[in-house]
């Protein structure tokens, strides 16, 4: 599996996880490649609280472990999160099949990983945290996926993907792009970004495809007051600056976790070498897109929104959109559920 | 995936309506992803104001099943007279790059479900019964029209069903006892055969203000027609989780209080145990007996969290009606 691996720094590729251009030994923790070169945490669990999970799901199955450890330890939401196989169905807009080589990015718990893998023919999943993908593995094993590998890799925000170029089909960033730019300071949240994308275009081959899952950055729940990535209400809708005064002032670090409009998400991938991509509206959201709407298709998205009016329960509220797409013309109607919904799909082919 | 086969379809020219240039669209809908329930998406031609087709794939290649059921169920029905116009109409049935998958017609109309939360939350009960009223003629007519005269053993999931609940011990053992004493008399009659639906769950019914449609045949197989009768009510009247009134009071109260949605509950199941092509045989005690054991094994398929929460309070009531 090593000659699947280029060095993350210099690109040249590796000899037994050794780089012979710079120099660099990686080495390979619990049979997973790590090419970390520097200490970075995130998880909803700390490391020991991880530890435990991963015995007691190695002794009794992962799904226990989640159900019954995960949920003691945090939001029993995490549960949910974490199991359920939902939450890949935005493969109905992405071109997975059979042959594909797909690259899930920021793979959390797996949940979207093993859910794919029996439609693709391998799926490569890249983390920092090094529990998380221990727990992946497991997961796969006891789940009987066996086209699935684990990479251990720096944060996005570095780009320092260590695969060769023209690698992947698919390369999924769910939920990861927002963060990226967090866990640096040495250029512009934006600018981490647009990198980390120049990178990911670098390892998707010419008929490649980049999908993201997305909060909207005018979504109306911000409007309502609902915290965004920052923990603090309203940063997102606000200019970047009085954001990051907000949060320096209240948390003593500048903001830098970056969404954007569906038009900011355009230029964003523009920017970074990408085809203009497809939008489509999640709903509830992306993180659980039960529903899946075509973002440029107005008749489409008023046919959804008229059929599952009915959802809503604040009455102000159903009577106010019901108002809207009576009332309004067609695509004024689209355009205002478009500008705020609550997150976007965007699939984006690589353009080489 | 979907986008990937509506343009090979298109290349294909497997439907003539989709064969323009324009760029099609499609809404993604909520299925479920137990059992192998396949991605569901909504076909919109270009300046189309409602959806034509309703394109189903498999989530794995080799995850069949519920596409043949379903396509295999609304070739079989389309040929019924009677339930024509509320079932979709199978267009085609091909794989693309090893993934099977199907179109069918769309039916135009709005889910059940929403109707029924909409109700609920008002707390209209004379609007779920002239949403429900519908329904249940319907099932009627699709079981009377395909009864086969065969009968079959009664619902052979439930002891697996109840091994499960022991298993993760859902419920104590003596309640699981008791429920074994109630039903295995049942196991040794058999009952009558018709072709059921299996999955009478609101979202996949559609209201329409001239009748009903009813989507998604994947779980479809010969079966007890009381299967479809107490799955609808199951998850139509019980379930849905926001209602004001407990479920557990609920499941007491079917069967004994006389408000319309109750009384409609007790007289199609009279329908049912009188005299018919699809007769049950059942006098009320088995009648209840066999609404315990759907129960339980609409239960189990809902899945753990709800299981966890009230299956308990809900068989004991079931377990102290059925004494």
């Amino acid at each position: 599996m090593n000659d699947l691996y280029v060095c993350p720094l210099c690109h040249a590729p590796l000899q037994a996880l050794h780089c012979v251009a710079c120099n660099r030994e990686f080495r390979t923790q619990h049979e997973i490649p790590d090419f970390s070169t520097r200490d970075h945490y995130w998880n909803q669990l700390s490391p020991e609280q991880m530890e435990v999970l991963l015995e007691i799901s190695e002794a009794y199955g992962y799904r226990y472990g989640i159900e019954k450890i995960a949920g003691l330890f945090k939001d029993p939401y995490l549960i949910q999160y974490a199991l359920d196989p939902y939450r890949a169905d935005f493969r109905a807009i992405l071109p997975i099949t059979p042959e594909t080589h797909v690259l899930d990015l920021g793979s959390g718990w797996g949940a979207v990983a093993c859910a794919l893998a029996p439609s693709c023919c391998t799926i490569t999943v890249a983390d920092t945290n090094p529990y998380n993908l221990r727990f992946i593995r497991m997961r796969a094993r006891q789940s009987g996926v066996n086209n699935l590998r684990a990479v251990r890799i720096d944060p996005l925000d570095d780009a320092r993907l260590p695969f060769p170029d023209n690698t992947f089909g698919v390369v999924l960033l769910n939920g990861v792009l927002e963060y990226v730019g967090s866990a640096s300071q040495d250029v512009s949240a934006e600018e981490a970004q647009r990198r980390c994308l120049r990178e990911i275009r670098r390892v998707l081959r010419p008929d490649g495809v980049l999908y993201v899952g997305i909060e909207n950055r005018y979504s109306y729940r911000y409007f309502m007051g609902v915290r965004d990535h920052s923990s603090l209400r309203y940063t997102s809708i606000l200019p970047r600056p009085i954001a990051s005064l907000m949060t320096r002032l209240r948390q003593g670090r500048p903001y830098r976790t970056y969404t954007y409009s569906h038009q900011g998400y355009r230029s964003l991938l523009a920017s970074a070498g990408f085809t203009p991509p497809e939008i489509y509206i999640a709903y509830p959201s992306y993180r659980e897109p039960r529903f899946i709407l075509p973002g440029d298709n107005d008749q489409a998205i008023v046919y959804f929104v008229r059929r599952h009016l009915s959802y809503i329960r604040r009455k102000r509220l159903r009577h106010l959109i019901e108002a809207m797409i009576n009332y309004l013309p067609l695509h004024l109607s689209g355009r205002a559920i478009r500008q705020i919904c609550d997150s976007y799909l965007l699939v984006a082919g690589a353009g080489k | 995936m979907s986008l990937a086969i509506l343009r090979y379809i298109r290349r294909r020219g497997l439907i003539p309506e989709l064969s323009s240039d324009q760029p099609l669209s499609v809404i993604k809908l909520n299925t479920s992803t137990l059992e192998g329930g396949a991605l569901v998406s909504l076909v919109f031609p270009p300046n189309a104001s409602h959806p034509l087709y309703a394109l189903r794939v498999a989530r794995h290649p080799e995850q069949r099943q519920g596409l043949d059921a379903n396509y295999a169920a609304l070739q079989a029905l389309s040929r019924v007279p009677v339930l024509e116009g509320t079932i979709p109409r199978p267009v085609v049935r091909d794989a693309f790059q090893g993934i099977p998958f199907t179109v069918e017609t769309c039916l135009e109309g709005s889910p059940l479900a929403i109707e029924i939360a909409l109700a609920d939350t008002e707390s209209d009960e004379q609007r779920l019964v002239h949403l429900l009223e519908p329904v249940c003629t319907w099932l009627w007519k699709l079981h009377t029209s395909t009864a086969t005269g065969e009968k079959a053993p009664f619902l052979p999931s439930i002891a697996g069903t109840l091994k499960y609940f022991e298993r993760h011990a859902l419920l104590p053992t003596e309640d699981i006892r008791a429920l074994q004493s109630y039903l295995t008399p049942l196991q040794s009659q058999p009952v009558p055969q018709v072709y059921s639906h299996n999955d009478m769950h609101p979202n996949n019914l559609l209201y329409r203000p001239d009748g009903i449609g009813v989507v998604d045949w994947e779980r479809s197989a010969p079966d007890s027609p009381l299967r479809d009768l107490f799955m609808l009510f199951t998850y139509a009247y019980l379930f849905p989780p926001d209602r004001i009134v407990p479920a557990e009071e609920r499941y007491r109260s079917l069967w004994t209080d006389t408000t319309p949605v109750c009384q409609l509950f007790r007289s199609t199941l009279h329908r049912y145990m009188s005299p018919s092509p699809i007769v049950q045989d059942l006098d009320p005690r088995r009648a209840f007996c066999s609404f315990l054991a759907h129960t339980a094994v609409a239960i189990r398929e809902t899945g753990p969290g709800f299981a966890r929460e009230r299956l308990p309070a809900i068989t004991r009531i079931l377990i102290a009606e059925t004494r």
